[in-house]
């Protein structure tokens, strides 16, 4: 007699401790329960992560093995992660080796990406009047133009009424307006995610 | 005498002979001509269109030989004197103008007599019937005696003596008014008699109406010497109406032209029954038959025993008898026929003549409507406004119309050349008479019935269509020869082969039924069906493939090479403004330059003012968390922002930790501090701790706020024991969150600032949270720092805000270092949005203007 208990049991775990958990934020009862198990989904956390790694590891050595076209850049980050994982390991976080790897590889390689994107956001503000000439590509302009201006000196000189006056203006009432709105719009939708959740609505661990 | 042009094939025959020499069809028409009036009139004493008209009629009239007068002969012609007689009964409240028209009737009915004039027959008495042979005997006294009473003055102006002939009238009329008019016609006969011979019981009456019309062209004569001379022109003109009756009305006074449409009218009209026809034409149309038929003789009593409404059925009914009086070439098959034929010929003609009634009475409806809608149309042309003209001129114009009634008595055999000067033209249908083999008094009522469809028809289509002309395709056939046309019915009942073979449609074999084909059928044979396999392309078809093919070329050539020209254009542009954007940015790093002035104190943002606060009210021995939650890719920002506020911390004497939610936090946090504190020994000892990363996000922050010692279990190697961190200083007093002095947090993500602020900032109980961000993250952040209570102490935002922070602490750092070039980069990036955002702007409005050939290009 097969009986699949997977869906309610883990349906059932989970709307439990979604319970718990949040009766904990209006009654102060059984913390170290509730500590316990916040505990124990950061464990689950850091050891899905472990997984994540161990499956990035499996799958770049399964194209090196295929010999695909993509193999060497699969093969050297293999060969980074594991000289990382070593030297981390043997060192600490605050070796020596390990911070050398990370202040001369993986920050400017980042920063790098930044300054392309800098320059991608300028190349698309130029070609945007081109591409798509409207009333809402002139506004964006304009605003960007003048959030610059205000931003700081432009050559050494500060625009006074836009840097005082318009920059503040902007960033502050107006982007301050539409970020309100924003993040109350994201608060009902988490709000409303996890009653689903909770309710059994919405089970994104199966069942 | 001219010879006989053969109807069929057209060639030219004697006189004398009956049957085509060249193809044996009849040239003389079957029925016998009862004519009573003198055939032998003078020349000179006839009008010259009457003498032309004989020139050309009498060779072609031929009477009917004796042999194929049949009896139904006899039936037919008391049919139709019956229905005459009917016609002729008049009521007793006539007007005055109506006896005036009836008693000039038949006087200007003379002409007729000369249509109707035919040689005597002389040897076929023996098989005609004695009616028939008292038609002849009386012809032949008239001819003699119109010899001798027809004085020569009689052949002067027409018009003269009809207008002689209207004014001895009115002044008879006006004596006879009191009379009943069968006393008056009783009148016209009686002076007719001396013209007759006694015994002549049969057409008496007719032999009245020749000796009337004798009488009418004398008195015209006599009038036009005493009528002024406009008025002889008026007579000339009437004449030459009459003998050109076919002339279009808009050549002559509008009032003739109406006189000449009156008359055609009332040519035609004659086939609508009285009861059914206009008033002004039914009038007109009673008067006509009553003065013929008054008479009626005891001669004509077999003829009586018909009843009158049967006569104009039995009239149609010699329609359909007709074949049975074909000469000897009668197949025979046809007296079969006949016999049947003459049994259900009067329920057929009674059926058509009901039909006929009916389109006769919407006829006048119709055109009643069609005046009452378009009253400035042409009317009527007996609505002739009589009350501007004098009274001799409206009686003339009432007697006019009865001039040409005389040509339905034309000879049954007429040339195709004759037949036109028969035909007469209405104000815009031209109607022209099919001559038929018919007895002058039977091809009038032949007409009547054969034509009342036709005519009805011709008046609707030319109401409807004034350009419609009637169709003359039965022209093509005598009708002698379309009455030859059997009855297919009783064919079909009889003869097997008739049933069963294929029925002919054209031809005079149309009809029949069994009839030998011309060609075997084994021969009709069709050729399959050829199929052209060369491409039928028309120009416009040709037109369209070259412009698809020319598509299709272009789409296959250009594309190319002028995507790679854009590309590498777009290409060049975008290193041009990397290249300005990194020459900006890199001049002022390489030569340290710091020749652009620092924000002033006015510009310092509040919530930087209010982070330098917090910390500048710090004393010794703090404990600070600071979180390292950012990109990599930041670091450049975000070690700049934090540096003059960790700097400003140290200076403080604070004790520092590190944590972070992101995996590069803990590597992030080291490089930070090593590169950006490096004056300071703390740093540089590496006496601050370092908590790692912690994973679960949001539920990790939870969970490091509830209880950081179980959140961040992490033992360090101290010396040769293995400690845990929470048992080192500056952690050893801390046990919560809100143990910490100051707790901040460097993001560039809103997210992250917002997780820390939701998750640990109610946990803190008064120790202030911070935060130090990008400048991206300032808008989403900036709400918790206005909020009330401020749920974020303090914010430093970016290079901005650092380079403000260091203008409070008084201490150069990386802000000011970077500083020009931030300034660079500014006005750098300014010019080239604003240079190529202009340039896009023209370039588009360029490229709008011109969309086909960018298109093309593309």
């Amino acid at each position: 007699m097969n009986l699949n208990l997977k869906a309610p049991i883990s349906t059932i775990i989970a709307i439990g401790v979604g319970v718990f958990i949040l009766s904990g934020y209006f009654i102060p009862l059984f913390p170290e329960l509730r500590t316990s198990l916040l505990t124990t989904a950061m464990l689950l956390v850091g050891f899905a992560l472990f997984m994540g790694v161990i499956n990035l590891s499996l799958v770049h050595l399964d194209k090196i093995r295929q010999g695909s076209k993509t193999a060497l850049y699969s093969f050297l980050l293999i060969i980074s992660m594991f000289i990382t994982f070593v030297t981390t390991i043997l060192q600490g976080p605050d070796g020596f080796l390990p911070n050398w790897l990370f202040s001369n590889i993986q920050i400017p390689v980042e920063t790098s990406l930044m300054a392309v994107l800098t320059v991608s956001l300028a190349f698309a503000t130029v070609r945007l009047l081109t591409r798509r000439l409207n009333l809402f590509s002139i506004i964006f302009v304009f605003s960007a133009m003048l959030i610059l201006l205000g931003s700081g000196p432009i050559f050494g000189f500060q625009i006074p009424f836009i840097g005082d006056t318009i920059r503040p203006y902007l960033s502050q009432i107006l982007a301050g307006a539409g970020a309100r709105g924003i993040l109350l719009g994201i608060g009902l939708g988490t709000v409303a995610t996890g009653l689903r959740i909770l309710m059994g609505a919405d089970r994104p661990f199966g069942g | 005498m001219a010879d006989i042009n053969c109807p069929m094939c057209g060639e030219s025959n004697p006189p004398e002979l009956e049957v085509c020499q060249h193809c044996q069809a009849r040239l003389k028409p079957l029925v016998p001509e009862d004519n009573e009036f003198p055939l032998d009139l003078p020349e000179e004493e006839l009008p010259d269109w009457l003498s032309s008209l004989r020139e050309d009629e009498l060779p072609e009239i031929q009477p009917r030989p004796d042999d194929e007068t049949l009896d139904w002969m006899a039936s037919t012609d008391a049919a139709s004197d019956p229905t005459l007689n009917q016609s002729s009964e008049i009521p007793e409240d006539d007007p005055e103008w109506l006896s005036n028209l009836r008693a000039a009737e038949p006087e200007i009915q003379l002409p007729q007599k000369d249509y109707d004039t035919s040689p005597p027959i002389s040897n076929q008495d023996q098989d005609d019937p004695d009616w028939l042979l008292e038609l002849r005997q009386r012809q032949e006294q008239e001819g003699g005696s119109s010899e001798t009473g027809k004085p020569a003055e009689d052949t002067g102006d027409f018009m003269e003596r009809i207008q002689d002939l209207q004014d001895n009238e009115v002044e008879a009329a006006g004596e006879t008014s009191d009379q009943p008019e069968e006393a008056v016609l009783a009148s016209l006969d009686a002076e007719d008699q001396p013209a007759e011979p006694s015994e002549d019981t049969s057409r008496d009456w007719l032999a009245g109406l020749s000796d009337e019309a004798q009488d009418l062209f004398q008195e015209s004569a006599q009038s036009a010497e005493e009528s002024p001379d406009w008025l002889a022109e008026l007579g000339d003109s009437a004449s030459e109406t009459i003998q050109e009756p076919a002339q279009p009305a808009e050549e002559s006074p509008d009032w003739l032209g109406d006189l000449a449409d009156s008359a055609s009218e009332t040519i035609q009209e004659p086939a609508q029954p009285a009861e059914e026809s206009p008033e002004w034409l039914a009038e007109l149309g009673d008067s006509t038959p009553e003065t013929i038929q008054e008479p009626v003789q005891p001669g004509y009593e077999p003829f009586v025993e018909i009843q009158q409404p049967v006569a104009e059925d039995s009239i149609s009914s010699l329609l359909e008898e007709t074949p049975a009086e074909t000469t000897e070439d009668t197949p025979d098959w046809l007296p079969q026929a006949e016999s049947s034929a003459e049994k259900t010929v009067l329920g057929q003609v009674v059926a058509r003549q009901e039909e006929i009634d009916a389109l006769l009475e919407d006829q006048p409806k119709a055109s009643q409507g069609v005046d009452a809608e378009s009253p400035d149309l042409p009317k009527k042309p007996g609505f002739v406004d009589t009350g501007s003209l004098p009274s001799w001129l409206v009686d003339l114009k009432r007697s006019e119309p009865s001039i040409p009634s005389v040509t339905p008595q034309t000879p049954a055999l007429v040339s195709e050349e004759d037949s036109s000067k028969f035909s007469f033209q209405s104000d815009e249908t031209e109607i022209g008479l099919t001559p038929a083999e018919l007895p002058s008094w039977l091809s009038e009522e032949t007409l009547i019935t054969e034509e009342a469809d036709e005519l009805i028809y011709e008046a609707e289509e030319s109401e409807a269509s004034p350009e419609i002309t009637p169709e003359i395709a039965p022209a093509d056939l005598p009708t002698w020869v379309e009455t030859m046309r059997p009855d297919v019915q009783e064919i079909s009942a009889t003869d097997e082969d008739a049933q069963t073979g294929a029925q002919e449609t054209a031809g005079p074999l149309s009809g029949l039924r069994g009839v030998l084909p011309a060609e075997p059928e084994i021969v009709r044979f069709t050729k399959p069906p050829l199929y052209s396999i060369k491409l039928d392309v028309t120009e416009n078809q040709n037109v369209n493939a070259a412009l698809f093919e020319e598509l299709i070329a272009s789409e296959s050539e250009t594309l190319t090479p002028k995507r790679q020209i854009e590309a590498l254009s777009q290409r060049i542009l975008r290193l041009a403004i990397a290249s300005l954007l990194f020459l900006s940015v890199l001049v002022p790093v390489l030569t340290e330059s710091t020749s652009v002035a620092s924000p002033s104190a006015a510009t310092i943002p509040p919530e930087t003012q209010q982070f330098f606060s917090l910390v500048n009210e710090f004393t010794s021995e703090i404990s600070v968390l600071i979180a390292f939650d950012y990109q990599p890719g930041l670091s450049g920002e975000m070690n700049t922002a934090a540096a003059a506020v960790i700097d400003h911390l140290l200076l403080k004497g604070a004790q520092i930790a590190t944590i972070s939610t992101s995996p590069t936090g803990p590597a992030l946090a080291a490089n930070s501090l090593a590169t950006t504190q490096p004056s300071h020994d703390y740093i540089t000892q590496k006496l601050y701790r370092n908590l790692g990363f912690i994973a679960g996000g949001t539920s990790a922050l939870r969970n490091l706020a509830d209880n950081p010692r179980e959140a961040v279990p992490i033992n360090v190697l101290e010396g040769e024991e293995l400690r845990s961190v929470w048992d080192m200083p500056p952690l050893q007093e801390i046990h919560t969150l809100h143990d910490f002095s100051l707790i901040t947090v460097i993001t560039d993500d809103p997210n992250t600032a917002r997780a820390w602020i939701e998750q640990v900032q109610p946990t803190l109980d008064g120790t202030p949270l911070t935060l130090i961000i990008s400048a991206q993250a300032e808008p989403l952040v900036r709400p918790y720092f206005e909020t009330s209570p401020k749920q974020v102490e303090g914010i430093v935002t970016g290079i901005l805000g650092a380079a403000s922070y260091e203008l409070l602490t008084g201490r150069t750092n990386l802000a000011r270092a970077q500083w020009d070039a931030f300034s660079m980069g500014l006005g750098i990036t300014v010019i080239v949005i604003l240079a190529g955002g202009f340039a896009s702007l023209a370039t588009s409005i360029l490229s709008q203007r011109q969309p086909k050939r960018s298109e093309i290009q593309k």
